[in-house]
């Protein structure tokens, strides 16, 4: 045995070295081999058709239908497609991944391991290793010691047919399949019970290798009341040719048990009865044509479901067992005890208990009570039963009207699911199951795309978002500017956290949130001087994320002085400067905004003000008049066009200064009243002209009614009652005057504000 | 060895903060000290990127054994009521989870900023948007993946009609990791939801911002009954694998996944591993060096700084093109991250103390401490560490051993390109391997010799922003893969049904069995409609 390990772990490395090589990858390799395979079942038909009825007593016919016959269509079909399934698939690409290419390449495992089972020995064997060939891997197969004749045939003769550096068959037991076990292998493929199952995923997990199991199940058999005789005698024919014609019943796909009608089963048993006869003739133990129990110990196993009385009295045909010959006679029970071991074990013999409902319809509950089967068999015409049948139930396969035959369908795939197994295989689906998908993405250094790349900002975000959505018109407006940022988002948020964090930290050793920040520090002990105060509001209903506000007028102001800020009540704050000229330059600078709602800063003086007495219902705004004839855009038209605001303060330039694309006038607002669109102006020569307004950094404002947003009482109604249309809209936002803006962001280098442009 | 970490805290003067294993964050005022010992001896597997990591103490364990199987059992009621099949309820809850993003950005991204100091904009393309398109591809396309497929059937079946209908599995259990919490979490939900099953959420108790969030928001916007966020670190987690499950789908480390995988096998349960490795990106000296460098950057320090499962872990080049290389690297890194890269906000910072060691040890290993070329600074209160380049380290030196998961990138030379693809597969399978080149010849040799989870051509991380392409590992990096389709597959088994009538009964399949017969089976599976006739009329000639 330790022999047979060493050369095994040599043998292993070599099949790994071939693996590297890239040898197995070729199609020729692949096909070479499956030809291999084709001549070896043709050549050796007759010792095959033998050792299947040494092991199993089957007769050939059946050795031929359920595994000879079966591999011969696999590997055809294998051929004929191989090159299909070998070649890569392309794969759709989002916009922002242009000029690229991507597609899904199957690539070989590398060394799989394939265990099979003793009752179809053949077949279970070579319709996995036909897989993983076809998908290029090197194989270590280890048919069942249960089924000797068969093993050693695969051992001896099957090595002859293929490439041995790379496919191997072991022989062996339990031990030697341990020691397997132990190896690292990238793929097991195992076909047998759920407790060896469960066994070979553990040692799987160890190397983390994947496992494809098909184990079995109790597989029910779901027989509605047909009404036509005929349809009654091929469905009864389907159920015993699946139950005793397939290895005598050792099948994970065999029928387990029989659901019927309680007032249909007396029929049912009758025709059955007949129709085994017919098949089996009088005495079928002298057929050749019922398969034989494995060995003792299955035989005693399946002789002890039996032995229990309830069980024994419930027996109505057949029963008979020779345990010499390992034969078991076609059998049938009706209504077993539902938790005797006939009931709850997988059967795996030719025993077939009935159950009988009440209603055909309660078959689902049944079936769903017990663990999943790898397959259900329900013979019914009821189209609705059938649907029921296919969304209630969970199974590995579902078939109407037949039994076992979906093992020979290569279009769908065959495997279990809870109990009964993991993964699937046959046809394209064994290719899948022994390759890998892996992706590949092309892509070409022609185009890049900017915005995947640091430093981070609005634009780069607008971008993405946009790519995601699959916009690419949206995509294309960004890129030419034309389309405006919608998001707001920005580095705000993430220094609100931070600043809560600090000021949560504050707040446990002063029990004062006074946020104090000093930019340029020179003594930053002084409480706020009171020389040079502002008292703002935030122009908006809703509270606001004050640190969030505090910290981005902090960086929007970068004050040469100290600059302390408190907030005083719901969104009000209290502004104090200890330069004059910081809190010159702020007054100049408004309005002021953040996140698009109006900031109303008001001058105020300590000594002799109340917060309360301060009227924030107007601000100063700059307002651009647009449409005026040359020869009027002077100092007093703008001064009179101003008046027909709340108030004129100045307006922007002088002399020449003001000829240009508009006048620039800077006025008081009120903001409870609705914004001016514009102007109508009467000429020297008698017609009218229609001069408009534009205002800069406009803050939020209800588009029907043209008002602030906050002051605006919605719904938006006018004197009779009715609600206004939309009169208003962005059309009112100038476009953004750098030179107003009296802030320099440079040369303090404080200011985080360089990839932003949110704030006007 | 007692970890400290004071941090933003060094403004409290009084505490010592010690940093267990798992709490990163959650002592904003309850100041703990944990004894923790460290050692560089801890065998290497213990380094795993995202795991589920040792805390300290189990002093109030609420989540135990008992509790998991109550609610395993709650939710298997749900699922087996068949609420969650319905198409209606999945589109409710993967619209309501799109809303749920919709509205609670900011919480988002600023629980990101909590556990990972993640840039917004960065959190946003990263996580968000990636986990809102996966989202509304969903909700686009449930109907359509819904569908059973039709198949054609062969003649061994005729004549028949068969379709493959997807079913979803039943109660699945989503044990995602810290890198990236909300995407990691929310990506394998958003595909179980749509597949129709009942799940639970454990998220990682390493981001316990992100984790709390989670919990939180679910339990408002998806349906409690079906729908569930375990918090906890290894205890509650060993209580839910405990538990049968449908299928577990488990991002982090491998040496967590071994352990999934082997609890998963006493139930059976299928499982879909998402680990990491390390990474390659193979760079020729053919390329756009501009393109490049830009590229590598993205999928290195732009990725969460390294932090990242598919981010690039090493390259490889040849010899006379490392210094060209590395000089774009250094004038790229700049670009993104200005002169002084310790001071910019838009990397990600590590993600505990833990993992700033790790880094630490790797950067100070004896035969890797000389050989950084760029970087290296570091800053344990801020758990920083510069964007770090290294030429030529040994290849048996831990940083070459072990996935990095930091922003570190070595570079190792060759002196032909082709010597490398044996480096690479000599290691084990990774999760992505990168190639810059604009050989052809180069680039279909890859492809055909390089095995790894998903490969990339002059570009990194890109195959995992496509949702038509599968994600997931081979080998080492893991099992199973999902995105887009393959999501809702990965939580999907797909049933196959197969109608026959009772029409076209042959007598061939039954006993007694005779040589007519079989050659009757032989013509059948030969597939031929003439040489079925012939069989019939007895003609066939094998």
């Amino acid at each position: 045995m330790d022999k047979v390990m060493i050369d095994l772990e040599t043998d292993l490395k070599v099949m790994r070295e071939c693996c590297r090589s890239g040898k197995t990858k070729e199609l020729s390799w692949r096909r070479s081999q499956l030809k291999g395979l084709q001549t070896f079942l043709k050549e050796n038909e007759v010792e095959i058709f033998r050792a299947l009825r040494d092991d199993l007593g089957k007769h050939y016919v059946e050795a031929f239908r359920d595994e000879v016959g079966l591999i011969k269509k696999s590997l055809n079909l294998a051929l004929k497609d191989l090159q299909k399934w070998m070649s890569s698939r392309e794969a759709k690409l989002p916009i922002f991944a242009l000029l690229s290419h991507a597609e899904l390449v199957p690539e070989p495992l590398g060394l799989v391991l394939v265990i099979s089972p003793w009752n179809f020995p053949l077949a279970l064997s070579l319709e996995p290793l036909l897989g993983a060939i076809a998908a290029g891997n090197a194989v270590v197969l280890k048919p069942s010691e249960l089924a000797p004749a068969c093993s050693s045939l695969l051992f001896n003769t099957l090595p002859n047919y293929l490439d041995n550096e790379t496919i191997k068959v072991i022989e062996g037991g339990p031990a030697v399949g341990e020691q397997l076990l132990f190896k690292k292998w990238d793929k097991i493929f195992f076909t047998g019970s759920a407790r060896v199952g469960r066994i070979v995923m553990s040692a799987a997990a160890k190397h983390l290798t994947p496992v494809t199991l098909e184990l079995g199940g109790k597989c029910p058999a779901v027989l509605d009341s047909l009404s036509w005789s005929w349809d009654k005698e091929v469905a009864v024919n389907r159920i015993i040719g699946a139950k005793y014609g397939s290895c005598a019943g050792q099948a994970c796909v065999s029928v387990d048990y029989l659901l019927v009608e309680k007032a249909f089963s007396s029929a049912v048993v009758e025709l059955m009865k007949v129709l085994i006869k017919k098949m089996y003739g009088d005495n079928p133990r002298e057929s050749q044509s019922v398969g034989r129990i494995v060995n003792k110990r299955h035989f005693l196993r399946l002789k002890n479901l039996l032995t229990d009385k309830m069980v024994k009295d419930s027996i109505v045909y057949g029963g008979s067992m020779d345990e010499d010959s390992l034969f078991i006679e076609p059998t049938i029970l009706v209504d077993p005890p539902r938790e005797s071991t006939i009931m709850t074990e997988e059967i795996f013999g030719p025993l077939l208990p009935i159950i009988t409902l009440d209603k055909i319809e309660d078959s689902i509950d049944f079936i769903n009570a017990r663990p999943k089967p790898l397959a259900i068999y329900a013979f019914t015409k009821n189209e609705t039963f059938r649907r029921r049948m296919v969304s209630q139930t969970s199974s590995g396969a579902v078939v109407f009207n037949d039994a076992i035959i979906q093992y020979a369908a290569d279009t769908i795939p065959f495997g279990g699911i809870g109990e009964s197994g993991i993964g699937n295989y046959h046809g394209k689906f064994s290719f899948d199951t022994f390759s890998h998908y892996k992706a590949v993405a092309r892509r070409s250094f022609l185009t890049d795309f900017w915005f995947r790349f640091p430093p981070w900002n609005n634009y780069k975000l607008e971008l993405f978002e946009t790519a995601y959505n699959y916009d690419y018109f949206g995509m294309l407006l960004i890129i030419l500017g034309l389309k405006r940022s919608r998001r707001r988002f920005d580095r705000r948020v993430v220094k609100s956290v931070e600043w809560k964090r600090l000021e949560n930290l504050r707040l446990t050793k002063a029990d004062d949130s006074q946020l104090q920040i000093g930019i340029n520090n020179g003594s930053s002990s002084s409480k706020y001087s009171n020389d040079y105060c502002l008292l703002g509001i935030v122009w908006k209903g809703k509270k606001i994320y004050r640190e969030a506000m505090i910290k981005m007028l902090g960086n929007l102001w970068i004050t040469k002085g100290e600059l302390t800020a408190k907030e005083i009540g719901e969104n009000k704050y209290f502004f104090s400067f200890s330069d004059k000229e910081d809190f010159d330059r702020i007054k100049a600078g408004r309005p002021c905004c953040f996140d698009r709602n109006l900031v109303v800063l008001k001058e105020f003086d300590m000594d002799s003000m109340e917060p309360k007495e301060v009227n924030f219902k107007h601000e100063e705004l700059w307002i651009h008049v647009i449409g005026l004839p040359i020869k009027l855009m002077e100092r007093e038209t703008a001064k009179v066009i101003g008046n027909t605001t709340d108030w004129f303060i100045t307006v922007d330039g002088d002399g020449g200064d003001l000829k240009g694309k508009y006048t620039r006038i800077r006025v008081l607002i009120d903001l409870t009243k609705p914004l001016k669109r514009g102007i109508m102006i009467h000429m020297d020569d008698g017609h009218i002209k229609w001069i408009s307004f534009h205002y800069e950094r406009l803050a939020k404002f209800c588009f029907r009614c043209g008002i602030h947003e906050q002051s605006c009482n919605q719904p938006c109604l006018d004197e009779n009652g009715t609600e206004v249309q939309k009169q208003y809209g962005a059309f009112l936002i100038a476009s953004q005057r750098r030179k107003a803006v009296e802030i320099k962001f440079e040369g303090h280098g404080q200011s985080q504000w360089k990839n932003s442009d949110v704030h006007s | 060895m007692i970890i400290v970490s004071a941090g933003l805290f060094k403004d409290c003067g009084s505490s010592i903060v010690g940093v267990g294993l798992g709490d990163t964050l959650a002592y904003h005022h309850t100041y703990k000290i944990n004894q923790v010992s460290f050692s560089s001896s801890i065998p290497s597997s213990y380094y795993c990127c995202a795991t589920l990591s040792k805390t300290m103490e189990e002093a109030k364990q609420t989540f135990d054994v008992d509790k998991a199987a109550v609610l395993v059992k709650e939710l298997r009621k749900t699922f087996s009521s068949g609420k969650t099949k319905s198409y209606e309820w999945r589109m409710s809850q993967l619209e309501s989870i799109s809303k749920m993003i919709d509205e609670k950005e900011k919480e988002i991204i600023e629980a990101l900023h909590k556990d990972l100091s993640k840039p917004e904009l960065e959190a946003f393309i990263s996580e968000i948007s990636m986990t809102k398109s996966s989202c509304k591809l969903a909700l686009k396309e449930l109907k359509h993946w819904m569908m059973p497929k039709k198949v054609e059937t062969s003649m061994a079946t005729y004549p028949s009609s068969a379709k493959i209908v997807s079913e979803p599995l039943g109660v699945v259990l989503v044990i995602s990791t810290w890198n990236f919490p909300f995407l990691l979490s929310l990506d394998p939900v958003i595909g179980a939801i749509a597949a129709g099953n009942a799940v639970v959420l454990k998220p990682s108790e390493i981001a316990p911002a992100t984790s709390s969030l989670l919990a939180r928001l679910l339990v408002e916007y998806a349906d409690e009954s079906a729908i569930r966020v375990v918090e906890g670190a290894v205890a509650e987690t060993s209580a839910l694998l405990e538990q049968k499950w449908d299928k577990i789908f488990f991002t982090g480390g491998a040496r967590v996944g071994r352990i999934v995988m082997t609890a998963a096998a006493k139930h059976l349960t299928p499982v879909t591993l998402e680990l990491g490795g390390k990474c390659p990106v193979l760079v020729d000296s053919n390329v756009d060096l501009q393109v490049t460098a830009r590229r590598i950057v993205a999928g290195k320090w732009a990725c969460n700084n390294g932090q990242a499962c598919i981010g690039v872990d090493y390259i490889i080049t040849t010899k006379d093109f490392a210094p060209q290389l590395i000089d774009a690297l250094r004038s790229v890194l700049e670009e993104c991250f200005g002169k002084d890269p310790m001071e910019s906000k838009d990397r990600s910072r590590i993600v505990n103390s833990f993992h700033f060691m790790r880094l630490v040890n790797l950067l100070d290993e004896d035969k890797v401490s000389d050989k950084i070329v760029v970087g290296g600074q570091r800053d344990r209160s801020h758990l920083q560490i510069a964007p770090t380049i290294l030429l030529d380290v040994p290849d048996d030196s831990r940083i070459m051993q072990e996935e990095i998961f930091g922003p570190l990138l070595p570079i190792t030379t060759v002196e032909k390109l082709e010597d490398a693809f044996d480096m690479i597969n000599r290691k084990p399978k990774a999760l992505a391997a990168y190639l810059f080149s604009d050989d052809e010849q180069i680039e279909r040799k890859f492809v055909q010799n390089v095995s790894a989870g998903g490969i990339a051509i002059n570009d990194t991380i890109l195959q995992l922003t496509v949702p038509t392409l599968p994600f997931g590992g081979v080998g080492e990096s893991g099992m199973g893969s999902y995105h887009g389709k393959f999501s809702f597959d990965a939580f999907s088994h797909n049933k196959a049904v197969l109608y026959r009538s009772f029409a076209g009964e042959s007598p061939t399949r039954y006993p007694p069995y005779t040589p007519g017969k079989q050659k009757q089976m032989k013509a059948l599976i030969s597939g031929d409609v003439f040489n079925i006739m012939l069989a019939l009329l007895g003609w066939f000639k094998d």
